[in-house]
């Protein structure tokens, strides 16, 4: 009993320890990303706008698509997990669909956090207490997105890990939207391409 | 065929976050040249203007994201010039600090050029 017990240990430890991989990963990832924004000197510049007339107005918009491609996400990871309130069958695509959509908001996230690390920086000013909560939850993002890629490329880890670290990304994306895309639209304007 | 086009799209999706992640690190902007050259404050106000505020409050101060600051917009707003340094510095709700990024003699002659020159 003692013997079995002993040989149980290493396999029931070793989720735990790639969980907090994963987690020491998203955190030093959100570090990383924080300490490059606070001690680059911003250049105030855009590098492309693509086809939006500025670049505030570019960020905002591939951020609402960033978190509109977050929704799909989130509803069909309802559905992979059976949570959806109607008796439907998981299709065979919804997975692949799943990782594409996430893969796209990722994608559509990558314009707007460069041009405010390089173009902006870190703002870590009290008194602009939303320019500052959004520079962290921006690093949190990140942090949260690199947790979870690593939690779903692990095996044998608890069924909470992987939607806990869903949450916290979709969480992070929707907090940092709210902190800039709502903010510019209903300050700004809307629509405003 | 579907999860084939899925896989691409993620390595292609890290190329490209490789790529952005280079260019944090490689690329600096070709700092834009000023009409009014750089020898004396309010020329150097000039350059630094259209260096940082120049994309967000427009060219000749005419306003876009940021609000008008040219034609004495600015002025009649902040009829104390220290209250202008002080959001130069340290910012506003939608207006970056740039305290942190400029001396504060730059912040001086960027604010005496938007009170004097545009």
């Amino acid at each position: 009993m003692t013997a079995e017990a002993g040989l149980d240990r290493p396999t029931k430890s070793a989720p735990a320890v790639r969980l907090a991989v994963a987690f020491g990963a998203g955190a030093a990832i959100s570090v990383a990303l924080g300490t490059y924004g606070r001690v680059h000197d911003p250049t105030g510049h855009a590098l492309f706008t693509l086809f939006f007339t500025n670049t505030l107005s570019m960020k905002a918009w591939l951020a609402t698509v960033a978190v509109a491609l977050g929704i799909v996400q989130v509803l069909s990871a309802l559905w992979l997990y059976g949570r959806v309130p109607w008796k439907a069958s998981v299709p065979a695509w919804l997975g692949d669909a799943h990782r594409l959509t996430g893969t796209l908001a990722f994608v559509f996230s990558l314009p707007v956090a460069f041009h405010c690390l390089w173009s902006l920086g870190f703002k870590a000013h009290w008194s602009q207490s939303r320019v500052f909560t959004h520079s962290l939850l921006g690093c949190a993002f990140y942090g949260a997105f690199a947790a979870k890629v690593i939690i779903v490329r692990s095996k044998g880890l608890s069924g909470w890990a992987l939607p806990i670290a869903g949450a916290l990304v979709f969480s992070a994306l929707v907090a940092v939207w709210c902190t800039s895309s709502l903010w510019f639209f209903t300050h700004v304007g809307f629509p405003s391409v | 065929m579907f999860t084939r086009i899925v896989n691409a799209v993620e390595v292609v999706a890290a190329g490209i976050a490789i790529v952005f992640v280079v260019l944090l690190f490689s690329y600096r902007p070709v700092k834009a040249r000023s009409p009014y050259g750089t020898t004396t404050a309010v020329p150097a106000g000039a350059a630094i203007y259209a260096d940082r505020c120049a994309t967000c409050h427009g060219g000749r101060g005419q306003g876009g994201i940021g609000p008008k600051v040219g034609g004495g917009q600015v002025v009649a707003r902040f009829p104390n010039e220290a209250d202008e340094i002080g959001v130069v510095t340290n910012g506003e709700d939608g207006m970056p600090a740039w305290g942190g990024t400029l001396s504060p003699s730059e912040v001086k002659a960027v604010v005496d050029f938007t009170r004097s020159g545009l």
